[in-house]
């Protein structure tokens, strides 16, 4: 029952030209609008740089009266690249730089030695490579420099030139706000119509129910021999699959046709996406659980799923939001979804365990819509 | 219960809220019987052949197919019926033979099994050149046989037609009617409802009446005419109508007409009628028919449910 099913609905999909202009042409149309009209919002997003000549903003904290750091920061300063501002205490400059107040924070300790105890750079490691190599290489050539001032000319032979010192161990600073620097508008638009139109795959779950009470079908699945329960899968698993085809034909489109850049995993990725189709899906069973007219299924279902997408981030992403209403994103799927997905494209080096949370948050939405529409569904209507 | 009952319920009934769809029925079907259901709208014919399908829970009593109960053995009793429902119950989106594709699946015929089952039912509904076609493109009648044709594809034990000929041109209801007896004949016991009497007394051995989710008569079309049928002498007057009817004893008038029971002396009644001035312009003997023991049982006033 349930491959016939599965067969059966899957050839129906297939049938359904407007269906499938919803499912695939119309979120296309939607990303290549968004896309285009977004285009270049990365261009003033750079609020960890001083507006004076753009210098990065470096945090820098030293123990009062050590004085090779100082001397250090002198070279830093003189580069004119950063502006060096000094913390009076290592956690407030972590969390500062996590906070995005500094890009990156210099930490030297008492026993500060640039082989031995190298200092601790603190910033946002999953940023792009260029963007890290933008702070990392002119403070390697600073402190390369102080330290080329201490070395007598005979150390300069180039043939006995010892291996240059660590100078400094750069990690990720607790609690990041998971900045989005070097943000394409595709890589906003993308994943926020296809959160949205995934969720337009639930009024086609629930109008698929209604369409078959109405025509008598119902009656004669109902009579066939066989579990109640399978047949409930095999109507749901073609959403899901053609769910999962759709989300993957997206972002194959706004990959390929804009670059849009996936600087994560993209296995993560996929993650991400069986998690909000199977969510979707949930939805889907949990609206024809509660029936009605194909105009009533029709009027809820896009006035919840529009007003979900729009809370969610999915036509304004919620970095634009006021502080206040980003934190109602997370009570719906979409903002959980959206925020894995900003992660895994803008966020170089991005796996599955850095998505773990939202996924199993994106997860347990979906669990409760599946278990509430699986009790709440009347197969007797 | 007799021996050879294919299909029986006992005290089988299903209630919707206050609302009792269907009370106490007890009902033997023989192997091999045309049995026809009839009953106003609302009477409970398809609650009670839901439950028998499978396709609704009964609130109690018991139903079985081939011994099959229903709700304890539910897949082997439903693998016995074929349903042909009151709605046409197709995709219409898809082709007659990818309908029978699926339905054929889900009850488990495959391959070439599968193939020949198609072909079979599709010759029953005179259907073999359109097997291809979406049923979206068929008339009212093609998809009617092809609703039968879906209900008859694993060659059930018991069919059972809910209003079969609904909307039907009487090209297509003359077809349908030859493939039922054919199929009856071979041995498939037929459940058959209907509004139409003429329908159900030209098809079926015995008949049931429903009125209020009750079974209130059910026996061979001479049996319920000679427990329930009445003949009654039919006159049409013109004079004083009233005086007349007053003179005649048991006389029910509507308008110019009197409906009397059969009398002996028809010239009692002429004489009557002249010596109150009157004039009898027709005077027929009716004999009951299937629908005068309907409505005798079901009553006149209209069901709207």
């Amino acid at each position: 029952m349930l491959l016939a099913t599965f067969i059966k609905e899957m050839q129906l999909l297939a049938r359904d030209r407007g269906g499938l202009f919803s499912m695939f042409l119309l979120p296309i149309i939607f990303i290549t609008m968004f896309g285009l009209a977004f285009g270049g919002m990365d261009d003033d997003d750079d609020d960890q740089q001083s507006p004076d000549h753009k210098k990065v903003r470096l945090a820098a904290w030293y123990e009062k009266g050590h004085d090779e750091p100082q001397e250090i920061l002198k070279w830093i300063r003189a580069s004119n690249m950063f502006e060096v501002v000094r913390i009076e205490d290592v956690e407030e400059l972590k969390r500062r730089v996590a906070g995005k107040d500094f890009l990156a924070g210099l930490v030297f300790g008492a026993d500060y030695d640039p082989k031995e105890h190298p200092a601790q750079l603190f910033m946002d490691l999953a940023v792009s490579d260029l963007e890290k190599m933008a702070v990392l290489g002119p403070l390697r050539g600073c402190f390369a420099q102080q330290r080329g001032t201490k070395m007598s000319p005979v150390a300069i032979d180039p043939t006995k030139l010892p291996a240059p010192p660590p100078y400094f161990i750069a990690e990720s600073p607790p609690g990041i706000r998971r900045p989005l620097a070097n943000v394409d508008s595709f890589q906003v638009a993308v994943p926020g119509n296809s959160v949205l139109f995934a969720f337009f795959l639930a009024l086609g779950v629930a109008l698929s129910f209604h369409e078959e009470r109405k025509s008598g079908t119902w009656k004669r699945l109902l009579a066939a021999p066989g579990a109640r329960t399978r047949m409930l899968v095999g109507k749901l698993l073609p959403f899901l699959i053609m769910g999962i085809l759709q989300m993957a034909m997206l972002f194959a489109y706004g990959h390929f046709v804009f670059d849009m850049r996936v600087g994560g995993s993209i296995f993560a990725l996929g993650i991400i996406t069986v998690c909000i189709v199977f969510t979707a899906t949930g939805f889907g069973l949990l609206i024809a659980s509660f029936g009605g007219t194909e105009k009533q299924i029709s009027n809820y279902a896009t006035i919840l799923v529009l007003a979900m997408g729009l809370v969610g981030g999915c036509m304004m992403p919620r970095m634009f939001m006021p502080e206040s209403f980003k934190a109602v994103g997370n009570l719906v799927p979409h903002g959980w979804a959206l925020d894995a997905y900003y992660d895994v494209l803008i966020r170089d080096g991005t796996t599955l365990a850095d998505v773990a949370t939202p996924c199993l948050a994106i997860l347990g939405f979906g669990m409760v819509f599946t278990v509430l529409g699986s009790l709440l569904f009347r197969f007797e209507r | 219960m007799p021996t050879d009952a294919i299909l029986t319920t006992r005290d089988l009934g299903k209630d919707f809220g206050d609302l009792k769809a269907v009370v106490g029925l007890d009902l033997d079907v023989p192997t091999g019987e045309f049995f026809g259901l009839l009953g106003p709208n609302g009477a409970g014919k398809t609650t009670a052949i839901s439950m028998i399908c499978g396709v609704v829970t009964p609130t109690r009593g018991t139903a079985s197919v081939g011994g099959h109960d229903i709700r304890k053995d539910s897949s082997a009793a439903r693998r016995l019926i074929g349903l042909a429902p009151q709605e046409y119950s197709l995709y219409e989106e898809l082709s007659a033979r990818q309908n029978l594709t699926f339905f054929g699946r889900l009850y488990g015929l495959n391959g070439s099994d599968l193939q020949q089952a198609g072909d079979r039912v599709l010759a029953i509904a005179g259907l073999t050149d359109r097997d291809r076609e979406p049923v979206a493109n068929f008339s009212g009648g093609m998809k009617r046989r092809l609703n039968l044709a879906v209900g008859l594809l694993h060659t059930p034990k018991v069919l059972i037609c809910d209003e079969p000929t609904v909307g039907v041109d009487p090209q297509s209801r003359v077809h349908l009617f030859d493939a039922l007896r054919e199929l009856n004949d071979s041995g498939t016991t037929i459940l058959y409802t209907s509004h139409y009497m003429e329908e159900v007394q030209e098809l079926c051995g015995r008949i049931g009446i429903m009125d209020n989710g009750e079974l209130v008569a059910h026996d061979t079309l001479d049996g319920l005419l000679a427990s329930h049928g009445k003949e009654s002498l039919e006159i049409t007057v013109e004079g004083d109508v009233a005086a007349i009817a007053a003179a005649l004893p048991d006389a029910e008038v509507e308008d110019d007409h009197l409906s009397l029971p059969p009398q002996d002396h028809l010239g009692d009644i002429v004489r009557t009628v002249e010596d109150l001035g009157g004039r009898i312009k027709n005077l027929e003997v009716r004999r009951s028919d299937l629908e005068t023991v309907f409505l005798n049982l079901t009553g006149r006033h209209l069901r709207d449910s």
